[in-house]
């Protein structure tokens, strides 16, 4: 298996261990990007997901740490995969293709696996492998990581080239394409919206009774479907402190000036930030300097003047 | 008109001769299914952002994107360097489990697509627009130490981009790939591309900023290609026999060939030009035309088959009428020709020009595409009036067996065996073709619509696309050699003629 080719400390496996860590990064900042305007905003540390650690540090599941959970994962599988396909990395496997020995004989024969199948191997690797599914936790993190993986797997693209007799459709060849990793944290982000409170029973998740009344009856979790343990708290407090003290947010009016479209989580962010956790708006205005009115000239030339405007800033204060 | 095999041949034999046919077609579906790789495979390359020194001409050194020779690259574009240029570098393949892979002559062509990558950035952009490269492919074999060069293009393309669902910052614009280069040979160990995007004189600057290259190589898997050569190469001599055997017979008639034995004769040689494996010879040789050259060969092919199906039918047409005669067929052959043209000529302007520069493609221009498409389009209109005509003649066919079916069982014994068996012969080439063409036609969507239904995961045990190319391949060959030993004339029948002849003396 990956384990036994990829043992703890050895070269491979320390190659490994840089491309991980910048996945988690990687994951880490689309996280915060995605919960900017939220009141939980995704602090996270490296070490609360685990991708070194044997156990999870935190000590609830709650439907953000699963969104974190899964980000992680997907992002590290993300970066391997990306790494795989620049050459950068050397280790990358070229294994599962058909009817081929191990080496050369099997890309001769019937090429390569694609890279994101090895991605998705070592996040299990890092995620999964360290944990036994006996208790709730763990088995919620192992369908979380599969979330993850699984986003990354369903905002892949797939490109077709025709290339048969001058051109024509008798032979095809097709691929996925990995995309951007933005579109990974907004499908999770989907997910997460409609994640699901588990219980665990039998040595496998159910979903909780309350749920389970619903319209859609089925039992069966997808492996689109986020799942938690322990509702969020409140999280506009935490200790006792505001929470939200000193974020910022947009103004619905700014929002719309901005032409961001509706659904954008921007909107309402005031509201939700200051005004719903009890604090005030309070609105500053300052003096911007950015560069503006660039003139792009490819790669390192880009000319730009430079422009001052006033920028309204929102803020919630007691 | 001459009696032919089938007409004499025994139920026993016949039977015989369908049931060996369909264990062959069987075994060549199978060995397509399972036991050859899918035909091709694609390996999707991040191209390295290298930086390099200003040249002139650009790109004067080449710029390695890993190995002992890295260049100095940067992560992303934002990154500000200076007197520095920046290079897209590719090179394949890759390294795999700390193995540096080759390309294998059994991969017979390479064909490189790229896709760009844009992000998106608060507005929208114009597109098309045109992507402007100076590109350079070069190669190395095992034990070199140089890279040389195999050519170097000055390139442009249609750049086609649709912003993204959610127009947002940070999410990616989707964009057309473009294909890049094709090459009819894999004759070397390692490839390597690079690619700069030039911005003098305002060039580039409708596209913007792009991101990341990637760039996705295909090439014939070694497994299929493998299975390929080994079924050409036992249906060759087989196809050669029943060729062979068929012309004996026809010499030994004693009377002249008559216009279907010679267009049925002619099929044959067609399908062993399209049959003579060749394509051995690239293990050894260095043979870039050989894409063009099978394009040329199944063209070839397939053109003598839609001739010999109007001449056969127009030679079925029961209408007293003597024809025998090829240019009597002359409106419904030069639909045939005329589409043929159109498609050589679509083709050389294709792959013929990219002997000379792989980087080219006709699609690249508006003035190319519109040409281009013009030559299908005309194609396409010659093919649709060469059906009608088939279908014209087909319908007369089968009126004029309804006419005969009557006056039949009035006709003398022999007239009545002659016409017996122009309808049995002719109802049993329908049959037989019409079933190789549907199944053709559904070869062709199984083979468009399998790859729609991508399965993450599953272990494809079964490779239907590959099972497709084998499948048709062979029936088509299978279908050849039926005719050709089918529709051989037969001795007996000359025989059976001379002894009634006898008795009723």
């Amino acid at each position: 298996s990956l384990n036994n080719f990829l043992k703890a400390g050895s070269k491979s496996y320390m190659a490994l261990v840089d491309s991980v860590s910048s996945g988690t990064q990687l994951g880490l900042r689309e996280c915060q990007e995605q919960f900017k305007w939220e009141r939980w905003n995704c602090p996270l540390k490296q070490s609360v997901l685990r991708p070194f650690n044997a156990r999870v540090q935190a000590d609830t599941v709650t439907k953000e740490i699963s969104f974190g959970q899964a980000i992680t994962c997907a992002g590290v599988a993300h970066t391997i995969t990306k790494n795989c396909s620049s050459g950068e990395f050397e280790n990358c496997r070229c294994d599962e293709s058909k009817k081929g020995k191990k080496g050369g004989r099997t890309w001769k024969w019937g090429g390569c696996s694609d890279n994101l199948r090895f991605g998705e191997r070592v996040s299990k690797l890092f995620f999964d492998d360290r944990v036994a599914a006996t208790d709730a936790m763990a088995t919620v993190n192992l369908h979380n990581n599969e979330v993850g993986r699984t986003a990354l797997k369903k905002t892949m693209e797939l490109i077709c080239k025709c290339h048969g007799v001058s051109g024509s459709c008798t032979t095809k060849t097709c691929w996925q394409h990995l995309s951007d990793f933005r579109s990974v944290g907004t499908f999770l982000k989907r997910c997460y919206a409609r994640a699901i409170d588990v219980d665990f029973q039998n040595g496998a998740l159910q979903q909780t009774a309350t749920r389970r009344h619903r319209r859609d009856r089925s039992e069966l979790i997808r492996k689109t479907d986020l799942v938690y343990l322990q509702t969020s708290p409140d999280y506009c407090r935490v200790n006792g402190s505001y929470a939200t003290l000193g974020r910022q947010c947009v103004r619905s009016s700014a929002a719309a000036k901005s032409g961001r479209r509706n659904r954008h989580p921007e909107r309402k962010s005031c509201h939700r930030l200051c005004k719903a956790c009890g604090l005030k708006v309070t609105d500053k205005v300052v003096e911007v300097t950015s560069s503006c009115k660039c003139k792009f000239k490819w790669c390192c030339e880009v000319a730009c003047q430079q422009c001052r405007r006033k920028v309204e800033l929102s803020t919630c204060t007691l | 008109m001459a009696g032919v095999v089938l007409e004499t041949l025994s139920n026993r034999k016949l039977l015989g001769l369908v049931i060996g046919v369909l264990v062959l077609q069987v075994v060549a579906f199978l060995i397509g299914g399972l036991i050859a790789p899918a035909p091709n495979s694609a390996t999707s390359l991040l191209a390295t952002k290298c930086l390099g020194e200003i040249t002139e001409p650009p790109l004067r050194d080449w710029l390695e994107p890993w190995g002992q020779n890295k260049c100095v690259s940067i992560q992303s574009i934002d990154e500000v360097f200076h007197d520095k240029e920046l290079v897209f570098a590719v090179r394949f393949p890759l390294m795999r489990e700390n193995v540096q892979l080759d390309m294998s002559r059994w991969f017979q062509n390479i064909m490189a697509i790229i896709n760009v990558e844009k992000v998106y950035k608060n507005r929208d952009l114009a597109f098309p627009a045109t992507l402007h490269m100076d590109a350079r492919l070069g190669y190395k074999n095992k034990g070199d130490d140089h890279w040389t060069e195999l050519v170097r293009s000055t390139e442009t393309r249609p750049l086609k981009c649709e912003p993204p669902e959610i127009k947002d910052d940070g999410y990616n614009y989707h964009c057309e790939v473009l294909s890049l280069f094709e090459l009819g040979s894999c004759h070397h160990d390692y490839y390597l591309v690079n690619i700069r995007l030039p911005m003098q004189g305002g060039l580039n600057s409708e596209t913007g900023r792009i991101d990341d290259l990637t760039l996705v190589e295909i090439h014939q898997n070694g497994g299929f290609t493998r299975v390929w050569f080994a079924l050409k190469t036992f249906v060759f001599p087989l196809l050669l026999m029943a060729l062979a055997w068929n012309a004996h017979r026809v010499r030994k008639l004693d009377r002249q060939a008559n216009l279907l034995e010679k267009s049925l004769l002619c099929l044959g040689c067609t399908l062993v030009l399209l049959d003579l494996p060749v394509e051995w010879l690239t293990l050894w040789m260095h043979m870039p035309f050989m894409l063009l050259f099978s394009d040329i060969r199944q063209g070839l092919f397939y053109s003598v088959l839609f001739s010999f199906w109007i001449i056969f039918t127009g030679e079925h047409l029961m209408d007293q009428l003597e024809r025998n005669r090829l240019v009597l067929y002359w409106k419904h052959l030069s639909a045939v020709v005329f589409g043929c043209i159109c498609l050589f000529v679509f083709d050389m302007c294709e792959r013929g020009i990219q002997l000379q520069n792989p980087f080219y493609s006709v699609w690249a221009t508006t003035v190319g595409m519109r040409l281009a498409l013009a030559f299908i389009v005309m194609a396409g209109v010659a093919g649709c009036c060469y059906f009608l005509f088939l279908c014209y003649m087909v319908l007369k066919v089968f009126r004029n067996i309804g006419a005969k079916r009557e006056s039949i069982p009035s006709m003398a014994k022999n007239r009545r065996k002659f016409y017996l068996g122009l309808i049995f012969r002719f109802k049993f080439l329908m049959f037989m073709t019409l079933l190789c063409a549907a199944m053709t036609v559904i070869a062709f969507i199984i083979v468009n619509v399998s790859e729609g239904y991508w399965k993450w995961g599953a272990d494809n045990t079964v490779q239907y696309n590959s099972a497709m190319q084998t499948g048709v391949y062979a029936m088509w060959n299978l279908y050849v050699i039926c005719l050709l030993i089918l529709y051989a004339p037969s001795h007996k029948y000359k025989m059976l003629q001379e002894q009634s002849e006898a008795t009723r003396e």
